[in-house]
């Protein structure tokens, strides 16, 4: 009997049962189901898929003042409050978080409204994959595994196809070798039965030793041909593969980023790029050439004396396992040497970008001492592999030998009992020096492809998963925007757990310029985020011109968003790139006006090479001033409709302050203007305050009507003015 | 030489907020509604208290936050085990059910594809399956054998020493640790 059923028993016949829903984690705190259902009179959840006697807990509608979701760290608490208790209706991990949060919203907008609870869950997002049932590494995104068994051949296939001509090249140029390379000790064979021992004469011996070099001049020349097609066709390759992660780098989400350390990134396109090259190389020049060549002389051992053959074979097996054991090994060695590396790689850079914060501690013993922990760690690991290969390949390249005594003494038995030719014995040991190679190759063919997957798993995950904010494909350009922005109820956390803003909503018109209020944390900057879409709402709307910023081309919209941010980032390249960085065909003239107007023109010019002057790494050659100016510089040439001021005058001199709001004055006319700043004075230009608490709204108004209000802000303001008052004594 | 810290005293004057707490004098209890309470002797009162910690990975036994209904920080108790035993045991069960990390004992299987990690583990509260985005992101080394694993959902899951795991659990390990 289905769940429905079992709960419809517990109730009386004229209730309707409005919604079933399944928790994961049961009454007793470990992993199970557990069910939630709602009636139009109660609430109850029950345990055992329902068929235990009644319910677990059970409230009636009426009684139940709120239903809160609390969020605790790894999982999520349903409480109902009635008058005078509060009661735990259920907890659930955070991978169903969002649905009960959903719930407990319906359950209290339902008791506001004064009407039976409604429940949309439809739109859940995934948690599986539709055809592998597989738990999804991101709801509603792609499912890997499938995608894998279906994509990834047609994915090499894609970056090879446009090279088919050399593929097919270098598959005829492989066969050819292994071709010349295996005549040669045949032909010591006829060499030494024939002429040596023989009666063939001088003719037949220089007829032999010129197709010896003939046949070694071939084959180096195919060789040679081989190795320089592979390099131009696999240097091309590995430029579209490199050219495609970085692209999708650029375009990655924000979430995404801020979860990855940037060094994790630059190996992704520098290391891990290289190591599919290795395999694109290694696998035309080494490896397939080399298994042709392992049955090509097979075949020739088995032709020439099968017994033989056979005691050939003998140490094979010994060889292949021991060779698997040694790479098994040596990987896992490798790999743990190659995390230290970028461990070791990971606190230098970070110490040395640092270095002035280490220098104004004194720390540099301790970064030095964390430095050396890690580069021993490094050594240490480095020895370990380093001794484990350098004891493994000698004994396998001996035990590789051992074949060759057998040959040597039961073929010379053969050859003293005239069962072999000593030709043929000749021809025997050659071949046998080239067995052994291949065979080792063959035993690192599941290495080698395991490294060619995970290199390209890697790649293959910045390429697809993490592909920025969707899209909506039916998404709206935009021309020309007024500039009305609208917060409608936005909820929004970076973390699933932490909600940032919780029904945010205010209304801002064309033009006008608002001044983002509240402590810090509150969410001020996360508003401007918002507003740029670097992060999407988890709940709620923001529109622009009444169009929701979803539904908006992402192009469009931050083409007419200008960000002055706190701290101002600057490329390295000239003063004139820096600002004309988003209008690159922006005329000098332009230029010059967007600097006068941003109050950067003076010092630029005092500069010997005027909009010429270089800035350095970051801009480490302007003073903090002068890089704002630069970069409300850039935003005038941007000319955006909104325009967002992030704390833009926080940390220069009150001289400097004046320039720098006298740009920005300048700047914010005519667009719709979000001002963060600790400062309130700066906000001083404001049409309006928003003060956020809580993640709402909690006042909003001119300076003077928040005053009158006496309220958050009227308090704000006054510990500010007791703080400048102290300054003022101290200054 | 290296700098010793400053002894950095909070006077209660300015941040009364802020005061490491004297055990003795607590007393955590639930009133009639279910909620937790706490007294400071002689002192004060809050409502519906919460329990958090303030070193949730490195020290999860010491230093314990105490906030009021409103989230606000009444003050840090340094250790537990100085309260009596009836708030303590209040305090403990307030912690373990803020802080859901089951411990994972056994893991069944786990299985890297495309950068997500698939995870079939025993935990002390049961069976779970779950998803990871990429190991080297998730995983978290806290040293000792310690590791702490995140999956998609911001779940964790806590292993208290990988190196005594059973053979197979430490197999899978071994490679990222």
């Amino acid at each position: 009997m289905d769940i429905t059923e079992q709960i419809k028993k517990h109730l009386p016949a004229d209730e309707e049962l409005i919604l079933v829903t399944d928790t994961d984690i049961r009454a007793d705190g470990s992993f199970g189901r557990r069910w939630l259902a709602v009636s139009d009179q109660r609430l109850m959840t029950f345990s055992d898929d329902g068929k235990s006697d009644g319910p677990d807990t059970e409230l009636k509608l009426a009684d139940v003042k709120r239903v809160k979701a609390s969020h605790l760290v790894g999982q999520m608490a349903l409480e109902a409050e009635t008058d005078h208790r509060r009661v735990e209706l259920l907890r659930c991990t955070n991978s169903l978080s969002h649905r009960f949060s959903r719930i407990a919203k319906s359950l209290n907008d339902a008791r506001k409204n004064d009407k039976p609870p409604e429940f949309d869950l439809k739109d859940e997002e995934e948690r599986h994959c539709r055809q592998c049932g597989r738990l999804l590494p991101e709801r509603g995104s792609f499912c890997p595994a499938c995608l894998k068994k279906r994509k990834v051949l047609a994915r090499f296939w894609k970056y090879m196809h446009p090279h088919l001509r050399q593929v097919l090249l270098i598959t005829v140029l492989i066969m050819l070798p292994t071709v010349t390379g295996l005549a040669p000790p045949y032909l010591t064979k006829i060499l030494v039965d024939s002429v040596l021992l023989g009666s063939g004469g001088a003719g037949l011996l220089l007829t032999l030793v010129g197709s010896l070099v003939v046949l070694a001049a071939a084959g180096t020349a195919l060789t040679v041909w081989r190795g320089r097609v592979a390099a131009w066709m696999s240097a091309r390759i590995m430029h579209a593969v490199r050219f495609d992660v970085y692209q999708a780098i650029q375009c990655l989400s924000l979430r995404r980023i801020d979860k990855t350390q940037t060094g994790s990134l630059m190996s992704r396109l520098t290391r891990d790029t290289q190591m599919l090259n290795f395999v694109f190389t290694d696998l035309s020049t080494y490896f397939i050439p080399n298994m042709l060549q392992l049955v090509g002389i097979c075949v020739m051992l088995f032709v020439l004396d099968w017994t033989l053959a056979l005691l050939v074979i003998v140490p094979a097996p010994a060889v292949i396992f021991l060779t698997t054991t040694v790479y098994r090994r040596l990987h896992g060695l490798y790999h743990r040497l190659w995390q230290r590396r970028a461990k070791m790689s990971a606190r230098a850079t970070d110490s040395i970008s640092g270095i002035r914060v280490v220098k104004a501690f004194t720390q540099e013993p301790a970064e030095i001492r964390r430095f050396g922990v890690r580069s021993r760690e490094v050594g240490h690991a480095t020895a370990v592999a380093q001794s484990t290969s350098a004891t493994a390949f000698p004994i396998i390249a001996f035990v590789t030998t051992l074949g060759t005594f057998f040959v040597w003494y039961f073929g010379g038995l053969g050859v003293m009992r005239h069962r072999l030719s000593l030709g043929e014995l000749m021809a025997f040991l050659g071949y046998l020096g080239m067995f052994y190679g291949p065979i080792q190759m063959l035993t690192r063919f599941s290495d080698f492809v395991n490294r060619a997957f995970t290199a390209a798993q890697r790649l293959f995950e910045i390429t697809d998963a993490d592909q920025e904010i969707f899209e909506d494909p039916d998404a709206e350009p935009l021309t020309d925007p007024r500039g009305a922005l609208t917060f409608d109820n936005v909820h929004f956390g970076y973390v699933k757990d932490k909600d940032v803003l919780k029904g945010l909503t205010v209304d801002v018109e064309p033009g006008e310029m608002i001044g983002l209020v509240g402590r810090s944390g509150v969410g001020k900057t996360t508003v401007t985020n918002l507003i740029c879409r670097f992060y999407d709402v988890d709940e709620g709307a923001i529109l622009l011109d009444g169009v929701d910023v979803r539904k908006i081309k992402l192009r469009d919209l931050r083409r007419h968003i200008g960000i002055v941010p706190q701290e101002s980032f600057l490329f390295n390249g000239t003063i004139a790139a820096n600002i004309s960085y988003a209008a690159p065909d922006a005329t000098k003239e332009q230029i010059i006006r967007a600097a006068i107007a941003a109050n950067a023109h003076g010092f630029i010019m005092r500069f010997p090479d005027g909009y010429d002057t270089r800035v350095g790494e970051r801009g480490a050659r302007l003073s903090g001033g002068e890089k704002q100016r630069i970069a409300i510089a850039r935003a005038i040439l941007h000319d955006p409709k909104v325009l967002i001021l992030d704390e833009a005058t926080s940390s220069v001199d009150t001289q400097t302050e004046e320039l720098i709001q006298e740009a920005l004055a300048h700047l914010v006319k005519g667009r719709t203007t979000f001002a963060i700043a600790h400062r309130l004075s700066t906000l001083r230009n404001a049409n309006r305050l928003l003060v956020i608490e809580d993640g709402k709204t909690a006042e909003l108004g001119t300076h003077d009507e928040l005053l009158a209000q006496k309220g958050v802000y009227q308090k704000l303001v006054e510990m500010q003015s007791r703080l400048s008052a102290i300054k003022g004594v101290d200054g | 030489m290296p700098h010793r810290p400053a002894e950095i005293s909070v006077s209660a004057e300015r941040e009364p907020d802020y005061e490491f707490l004297d055990p003795e004098t607590l007393r955590l209890f639930r009133d009639d509604s279910g909620r937790l309470r706490l007294t400071i002797q002689d002192d004060r009162s809050y409502l519906d208290v919460k329990v958090v910690r303030a070193f949730p990975l490195f020290d999860p036994d010491h230093y314990i936050g105490l906030l009021n209904g409103k989230d606000h920080v009444i003050g840090i108790v340094v250790d537990l085990a100085a309260l009596d035993e009836g708030s303590k045991a209040l305090a403990d069960e307030s912690l373990r059910r803020h802080y859901f990390t089951p411990i994972i004992r056994r893991i069944r299987r786990m299985k890297q594809e495309f950068g997500a990690v698939y995870c079939d583990v025993d935990t002390d509260h049961g069976e779970r399956h779950f998803v990871c985005k990429g190991l080297r992101d998730a995983l978290e080394n806290l040293g000792n054998g310690e590791l702490i694993l995140s999956d998609v959902d911001g779940n964790r899951y806590r292993v208290i020493d990988w190196r005594v795991l059973d053979a197979r659990s430490r197999r899978f390990l071994e490679q990222v640790v």
